[in-house]
């Protein structure tokens, strides 16, 4: 039992950090009904960053990760206008137009990764990196629970700021009702790009965590753009709060698979689910989807 | 007289929001009924409700005695009932014809005889002429009429028509009553909902009032003129006073 | 009406579609005939008079041609973008792989094989899917895309993350004969099935107005899952022609993201939704890719290429070149200008 006590754990833990990339991309499709096809690739970017940084700078990988928040924020909101333009209404489909775009967008980030970096495997280190947290009944590498934790802190810091903040509200009130939002005054192509924005810079930081967790390598966007998805249709898309119980479920869905059957099996396993998803409750688990 | 349609108790809450409540009415073949009440008072959720769009969370539509509540909108659609939508929703990048056209189809068992079929409605509703021109450079009244014409296409025996008439100047309302006057001589029951009463009066010859969801009164035009619930409700102290 | 998995609709009006077309070709103008004879003609005579270089070249094209015309039928006239197509076209190339080492199978019948399967995975895809908004249909296909690379990937029979190896069959003309043919077949069933019948019809006011469609009595759900089959077919019948062309095929070679990004891209620049645009945007992309490919040599540019190409056209160009060239024209009648268009390339 303690194999599957600590596959379980494990599960929990790496469910913790998929929650802080879940959110900010169901709160972007609430927000702009856009689906980024892009967000392993800024997962995948916010690693090799750290990767970078850790190489010309040293220090610890930790470090580094407000610089990448902040990094990565600024991108997204530079990037905002062009998927803006892409989707604005004068254009027939405008929101298949804006899926095409992220598409292309992450064939073009994921491309210019494997360019300039070519397929090398890298891994990051971290103080952290192979110590371990005994809890009691088992064992918990310390990294994984510092992954866990930053992804609970990052997750509720950014639950309160959506609840409490002035533009928190306005982002609500936007993700609910676009048009009233606008003629109640809300800047709504601001707050869209301040969403974005967030969610790439909290994605970037994830990847961070990711990065040393697991490996870096210029394909890796593949495995989190499925597990986003993954995570977004369970818990209903648009439904911010459903992605908590969704993200847990995924990590352990992966955890499980990977330990008794095998780690080639897991993208495969987590379609299937995907899939009996979308056949029977199309709307999320819990029926909240759009 | 059997009841071509019949809703009983239909029930809809969107969130927080009872959009529909409890409504129970009845639709003879052959007439003009007309569905009013103030902005809010369920009146396109009732037709999203019947036409298959929305699920009701309680309640029974029943069409020709059939019972068609949780069918999906383009079977209600080849059972007959054919609807118009409150803004027009033409296929912009095809012609007048092909929009026609695409609701022939479900009747038709070539192109060619939707082809014709579609230009027989736009001869009856007066769009002939313009059958090559794209629906994304139409009038709005024009639209209007492509949205009936559409509708018409696919043969129904009842349509519903959300607010056709609001919004056009007068000489385009008489052309549509009387568009709606020959539906119904060709056999189509008809149930508008609308705000223009100087439409709804003469054209009715029944007229359901909506407001909180509920039906609040139904009876002939000029009895409801008179009605001081429907006047509270709707319609306001200046018909009280000109009737 | 049939079980829609057959897509008993499409294909009766198509054949209805080919009976007056037969009719249609006995009363043509001789010229008109005579000009298509003969472009045929050069098109098959092709091999005689250029270099393998160019031949190579040309199959290549006319492959993408065909490839792209298959996701336009889901992607482009539906409206639906199937973002893991190339899965269709991987399935196809591993039917023929296995078939003919495993099994021992002569050519010809493995494409017939990689077809149904192909066709059964489109319904298996789009059952649940198509029921559902186009968002859910692009998360869907892209997955399942991914998913059936990871198969590939980790089972024996189709020889893991190494590929496998086909038996040789080097002859360069037979391949060429064979993908062109396959291509005019394609572009002839988008013609009959899709540009002039009710089944076409209903793609595009799926495309334009769901809701409208459905409210006009469409039966949208069937109509599209029979959209998306046929779309998977030519894919697969390409992969499998692919297969037998190279010899050697792995995972990341025939179910690689590229594939369906060079798809999508080269039906957005040429125009989605016209029958001509795939041909337009594959000669036009497929060209430049092989410039590149020669001047640098580098293989992952394609991926940055193709994803910069598809943003622009977002951009500047949604309706792609052939909506360009319609919309300067001030068109009541698309088909003659794009008949007009046409006469400068091929006739």
């Amino acid at each position: 039992m303690g194999l599957f006590l600590q596959t379980l754990i494990d599960g929990l833990l790496i469910g913790g950090l998929i929650i802080v990339i879940g959110v900010g991309f169901s709160l972007c499709f609430g927000v702009m009904h856009i689906i980024d096809f892009a967000v392993g690739e800024w997962v995948m970017l916010g690693a090799y960053t750290a990767f970078w940084m850790v190489r010309y700078f040293g220090r610890d990988p930790f470090v580094y990760l407000p610089v990448i928040f902040f990094l990565y924020m600024a991108i997204g909101y530079l990037i905002y206008p062009l998927i803006h333009r892409a989707v604005s209404g004068r254009r027939h489909n405008p929101a298949l137009m804006g899926l095409v775009f992220t598409f292309g967008l992450a064939s073009l980030i994921k491309g210019g990764a494997l360019t300039a970096w070519g397929f090398h495997v890298r891994s990051v280190t971290t103080w952290l990196s192979g110590e371990s947290l005994p809890l009691g009944f088992a064992v918990v590498p310390a990294l994984r629970f510092a992954g866990f934790a930053f992804g609970v802190l990052a997750t509720v810091a950014f639950m309160l700021f959506l609840k409490w903040s002035k533009i928190g509200v306005a982002i609500r009130a936007v993700a609910q009702d676009r048009i009233m939002a606008e003629l109640l005054g809300v800047d709504t192509n601001r707050v869209s790009a301040l969403v974005y924005a967030m969610y790439t810079g909290l994605t970037g930081m994830a990847g961070v965590l990711i990065g040393a967790l697991f490996s870096i390598h210029a394909g890796m966007g593949l495995r989190y753009t499925t597990f986003a998805f993954f995570v977004v249709v369970l818990a209903g898309m648009g439904y911010v709060p459903g992605v908590i119980p969704a993200g847990f479920l995924l990590g352990l869905l992966q955890s499980l698979v990977t330990v008794y059957v095998s780690g080639r099996y897991t993208l495969l396993a987590v379609f299937l689910v995907l899939y009996g998803t979308l056949l029977a409750r199309p709307r999320g688990l819990l029926g909240r989807g759009w | 007289m059997t009841m071509l349609l019949e809703v009983e108790n239909l029930t809809k809450s969107f969130g927080g929001v009872q959009a529909v409540d409890g409504l129970t009415l009845a639709i003879q073949e052959g007439s003009i009924t007309g569905l009013i009440g103030p902005n809010g008072s369920g009146k396109t959720t009732c037709f999203n409700l019947i036409s298959g769009q929305i699920r009701p969370d309680t309640g029974v539509v029943r069409f020709a005695g059939r019972e068609i509540t949780h069918m999906r909108p383009s079977r209600i659609a080849r059972l007959g009932i054919g609807r118009t939508f409150q803004i027009p929703t033409p296929f912009t990048r095809m012609t007048v014809l092909e929009n026609v056209m695409i609701g022939a189809f479900s009747r038709s068992r070539t192109l060619g005889e939707a082809s014709r079929l579609a230009l027989e409605v736009l001869e009856f509703t007066g769009l002939k002429d313009k059958q090559d021109e794209l629906a994304a450079n139409l009038t709005t009244a024009d639209r209007k009429r492509l949205e009936v014409a559409r509708a018409l296409a696919t043969g129904p025996r009842l349509l519903l028509l959300d607010e056709v008439i609001a919004g056009l100047n007068p000489t385009e309302v008489q052309g549509a009553m009387e568009l709606i006057r020959a539906i119904r001589a060709r056999g189509v029951t008809v149930l508008m909902v609308e705000h223009v009463m100087e439409a709804v009066l003469p054209l009715c010859d029944w007229v359901i009032v909506l407001n909180f969801g509920r039906k609040i009164a139904e009876d002939t035009p000029d009895r409801i003129v008179r009605n001081p619930t429907v006047i509270d409700a709707y319609l306001g102290e200046r018909f009280r006073a000109r009737t | 009406m049939g079980p829609f998995w057959l897509a008993p609709e499409a294909f009766s009006e198509g054949v209805g579609n080919l009976l007056v077309g037969v009719k249609r070709i006995s009363q043509a103008r001789t010229s008109q005939i005579l000009g298509w004879a003969m472009g045929m003609g050069l098109l098959l005579a092709f091999p005689l008079f250029v270099s393998s270089f160019w031949l190579r070249i040309a199959t290549e094209v006319l492959m993408w041609a065909g490839l792209a015309q298959s996701w336009n039928i889901i992607g482009g006239y539906t409206g639906y973008l199937s973002f893991g197509h190339g899965a269709f076209f991987g399935i196809g190339a591993y039917a023929t792989a296995i078939l003919m080492v495993h099994a021992g199978w002569p050519f010809w019948p493995t494409l017939l094989v990689g077809a149904i399967l192909s066709a059964l995975c489109a319904a298996a895809v789009g059952f649940p899917t198509l029921r559902l908004r186009g968002a859910y249909f692009a998360i869907a296909t892209w997955a399942f895309g991914e998913a059936i690379r990871q198969v590939a990937t980790v089972l024996e029979v189709t020889g893991g993350a190494f590929g496998m190896q086909l038996p040789p069959f080097l002859n360069l003309p037979f391949f060429y004969e064979a993908m062109l043919i396959a291509t005019v077949l394609t572009y002839l069933l988008a013609f009959l099935l899709l540009e002039r019948s009710m089944f076409g019809y209903k793609l595009r006011a799926i495309r334009e107005n769901e809701v409208a469609a459905e409210a006009a009595g469409v039966d949208t759900v069937a109509t599209k899952i029979e959209a998306f089959i046929l779309s998977a077919i030519p894919a697969a019948v390409f992969g499998g022609l692919y297969a037998y062309l190279i010899t050697y095929i792995h995972p990341d070679s025939v179910l690689g993201p590229a594939i369906t990004d060079l798809m999508v891209v080269m039906v957005l620049f040429g125009g989605v939704g016209t029958l001509w645009g795939p041909l337009v945007g594959a000669t036009a992309i497929q060209l430049v890719n092989r410039l590149l490919w020669f001047l640098r040599g580098e293989s992952t540019l394609y991926l940055v290429y193709a994803g910069v190409a598809i943003c622009l056209v977002v951009l500047f160009m949604p309706d792609g070149l052939l909506g360009l060239v319609e919309r300067r024209q001030l068109v009541l009648r698309p088909k003659e200008n794009l008949r007009a268009l046409l006469r400068q390339f091929k006739l």
